[in-house]
């Protein structure tokens, strides 16, 4: 079973929980045999990931199929909860993630990943935040505006 | 307001935050809105924030969406990235800081000692011409 989690105590109660609703088998009932970590095999290529999530909110159950561009399965989960969370106030516990999968490019459903499907990419940056280089450097009164003009 | 800097695949960006801060990299693709994929002769591909990046004028041209090492090595001597940026004013300027920066005592005596010598040849001859007018 693949599973996300933050640490592997977690990680275990998860498994139990999951395993709880496939099979009539608790904790208490059963051996854990291995867990592994899992690495990503490639982690400096670009992939789309598409997620299905399935999670609960104020008024019931619902299913959602997400895509996230990331370099890690790891990277795109993680972008999965904070989006849940910040759009649709779904915490951790409510989320269980059906399946992941990494969608070639011709498959990708969501404008917002299928914008980046081009190989001559060009855009500016708009706007320039000016910070210190290390928060050390941080000062609270600056002689000048800053300009934030690119 | 027209916009010179591009984000692109080949453009040479300056790490401004974090660890690697003042290296040179080249942006091999973009990830996202946020984040773009960069590489440069000596470290690994890695994710940077755009945040973390400020753009110089210096782009590799041609550069094929995330290249082999090889290749990206061998179009960065090419494109002469290195040369260019040391020749550039923002360059030269950064070259200046840290060469304050990394200064021993000894050093920052012997500037004292240039620029004093310097000033009183430039106050001497201002003082030529002083008395020359008067």
């Amino acid at each position: 079973m693949k599973l996300w989690a933050t640490n592997e105590v977690r990680a275990k109660s998860k498994f139990w929980y999951f395993l709880r609703k496939l099979q009539k088998v608790k904790k208490a009932h059963g051996q854990l045999l291995a867990i592994n970590e899992i690495f990503e095999k490639y982690p400096t290529t670009i992939k789309n990931y598409g997620i299905w999530v399935r999670y609960q909110s104020r008024t019931g159950y619902h299913n959602m199929y997400k895509e996230y561009r990331d370099l890690t399965l790891n990277g795109a989960v993680e972008q999965m909860y904070d989006e849940m969370a910040s759009r649709h106030r779904v915490r951790f516990p409510c989320i269980q993630i059906i399946k992941t999968a990494t969608i070639p490019v011709s498959l990708c459903k969501r404008v917002n990943t299928k914008q980046f499907h081009n190989s001559k990419i060009k855009f500016p940056l708009t706007t320039r935040k000016i910070r210190p280089p290390s928060r050390s450097l941080k000062t609270t009164y600056k002689a000048s505006r800053p300009n934030t003009f690119v | 307001m027209v916009f010179r800097r591009f984000v692109e695949i080949g453009r040479v960006a300056l790490i401004n935050y974090g660890p690697q801060h003042g290296k040179l990299v080249v942006i091999v693709d973009v990830i996202d809105q946020n984040r773009a994929l960069i590489d440069s002769p000596d470290m690994v591909r890695t994710q940077i924030n755009f945040k973390r990046l400020s753009l110089t004028d210096i782009t590799i041209p041609e550069l094929p969406r995330t290249p082999p090492k090889k290749v990206l090595k061998k179009a960065y001597e090419d494109a002469e990235v290195e040369q260019k940026w040391a020749n550039s004013a923002w360059g030269k300027k950064l070259a200046v800081r840290t060469k304050r920066a990394s200064l021993t005592d000894f050093d920052r005596f012997k500037v004292m000692v240039a620029r004093v010598k310097k000033s009183s040849i430039v106050r001497r001859e201002l003082g030529k011409l002083r008395r020359g007018k008067a």
